[in-house]
């Protein structure tokens, strides 16, 4: 099951093998909650908005137009949620803050690229740095960075999940790299 | 200056190529150091930013997402497509499901529908408790069902802290902060009691939540995340829905009711005062009625059908008064019905049960 596309688990989830979709939040979930978490910038409230997209994902899954495109449209839902609870101000309810027990955590050496002890550890610390910075941009840039970046995703898979044209997304990761190239400049 | 303008819009797309690349596609960074320290700085950024690390949730959440897909009622594209388990009433599962019985994969496929069934009828019973309460007998139409919870997953109002005694604290902007009796929080916050105190909160709809010592949670108008410590629910019975108490071991769906919760490293304890509770704990689920409890810790939930006291009264604050619990505009201010059980004056802690040691 865990090797089946996404087009065939909502499918055959959607002719009522429910259970499978088990799998589909087990494969999305990391995504998911990465995304929040930098958008919302809380722990528990990101895995609550995460349970609330899958939930509403299920509740409406016969309105998911392309299956294969299921991570594109739950992505969209998560996104909505998110931006819900940012409109209602409840994004400082918890702050991530070395207090909180809430960091999130400075990237190992895995994820760090090839190069010298020093080169590795100023990747690091850069990284770290613009992950403070992307948190502390306006949401709808915070989105659309945290997509492409940690998402990893397509202009067009961007522009879909985000609802806007692929020019807008363009405009917005201008913008974004120009704030925090001028943020990272006043370290 | 209007070339360096144009080419400088273009950094990100050109930071994304390597040096040489970018060069070529773009001959004016070759004359042009400006922009190309420009591009040069925009790759670092970007370079940064894919390094980003990828965070984890703190726990599976699909659990938690099949466990409430499987206590909602089913969606409506369900009834439509899915093969309705006619056998499902018949087939229920027993309080205990035997060893094996969900690694059948035929009785698996009707298990969330038979549960979400299962789950629809008892709560038809509920709102219509004058009925015939025969479960084969009632065959309840689409507008008898209860709305969907997700429809309004993060519903307004405030949490406001009606009674304190001793100190309490809430984080806001990254530090603990004393609350005052009285004061109102937005959903969400994260509160805590100290030593020796305790507190009562009423929730947006009128239902109240009493915590006592050395507890925290995080409090929302439909659910209440119980990180530790011990709370006494008292929950309005809205038929739209399913009031939930989430622990690390699992989750606590509330009927309308009045119980106890404690959270230990060890495990969770449930003793129902007065109602219907539904206790899952993994795949387990148990319904607990007046008096009865139950253990949960890891997989394992069991149910006790004479459970210990968790606490008494002097664990909580006295009793609000109805005048002070802010009512559901929906809803008549009048707590309901039902007479509050007397809660004994006995030892706060009985022994825990096996399992939880």
């Amino acid at each position: 099951v865990d090797g089946l596309p996404d087009a065939e688990l909502v499918t055959q989830c959607l002719a009522g093998r429910t259970e499978l979709y088990r799998s589909l939040v087990r494969r999305h979930q990391t995504r998911v909650f990465n995304f929040l978490v930098r958008l919302l910038r809380q722990r528990e409230l990101a895995e609550d908005v995460a349970q609330e997209a899958f939930f509403t994902a299920y509740a409406k899954l016969d309105t998911c137009k392309d299956p294969a495109l299921f991570y594109v449209w739950l992505m969209r839902i998560a996104r909505n949620r998110a931006f819900n609870v940012l409109r209602r101000g409840r994004l400082d309810v918890v702050p991530l803050t070395p207090a909180s027990g809430d960091t999130i955590e400075v990237p190992d050496e895995r994820s760090i690229g090839e190069g010298s002890a020093e080169g590795q550890l100023e990747a690091r610390e850069v990284a770290a740095e613009l992950e403070k910075r992307v948190m502390g941009l306006p949401p709808k840039y915070r989105a659309t960075v945290l997509l492409r970046h940690t998402e990893g995703r397509s202009y067009q898979e961007i522009a879909e999940i985000l609802e806007i044209p692929m020019g807008t997304v363009k405009f917005r990761l201008h913008r974004a790299y120009k704030l925090l190239k001028e943020r990272l400049g006043k370290r | 200056m209007a070339e360096c303008t144009a080419v400088q819009a273009r950094a990100g797309e050109l930071a994304a190529l390597a040096p040489e690349r970018a060069q070529a596609d773009e001959p004016h960074l070759v004359a042009c150091s400006a922009c190309r320290d420009e591009v040069a700085r925009t790759r670092a950024v970007l370079r940064g930013l894919d390094r980003i690390p990828v965070t984890e949730p703190s726990r599976d959440l699909s659990a938690s997402v099949m466990s409430r897909i499987s206590s909602a009622p089913p969606p409506a594209w369900l009834a439509k497509s899915a093969p309705r388990p006619t056998v499902a009433p018949r087939r229920a599962p027993p309080t205990e499901p035997p060893p094996g019985f969900f690694a059948s994969m035929n009785v698996r496929a009707f298990a969330l529908p038979a549960a979400g069934l299962a789950l629809v009828l008892a709560l038809v019973v509920l709102v219509r408790p004058s009925a015939d309460s025969r479960l084969a007998r009632l065959t309840p139409s689409p507008s008898a069902m209860p709305a969907v919870e997700s429809e309004s997953p993060l519903p307004g109002g405030e949490v406001t802290l009606a009674k304190l005694t001793g100190r309490a604290s809430a984080f806001d902007e990254g530090a603990w902060k004393d609350v005052a009796e009285g004061q109102s929080f937005p959903q969400g916050r994260r509160l805590r009691t100290e030593p020796g105190a305790k507190a009562s909160l009423a929730l947006p709809d009128g239902s109240r939540v009493d915590v006592a010592a050395d507890s925290e949670l995080f409090a929302f108008a439909d659910r209440i995340r119980l990180r530790r410590g011990r709370a006494r629910f008292d929950i309005r019975h809205r038929p739209e829905r399913i009031f939930r108490v989430l622990v690390p071991d699992g989750e606590i769906r509330v009927l309308g009711t009045l119980f106890d919760v404690e959270s230990r490293p060890q495990g969770t304890r449930v003793h129902l005062l007065h109602g219907r509770l539904e206790v899952q704990c993994d795949r387990a689920v148990e319904r607990l009625e007046d008096g009865e409890g139950a253990t949960f810790s890891g997989t394992k939930l069991t149910k006790l059908t004479a459970a210990a006291p968790l606490a008494t009264s002097d664990d909580f604050p006295p009793a609000t008064s109805t005048s002070e619990v802010p009512a559901h505009p929906d809803e008549p201010t009048s707590v309901g019905p039902d007479p509050k059980p007397t809660i004994d004056a006995e030892p706060a802690k009985g022994p825990a049960p096996t399992g939880l040691q």
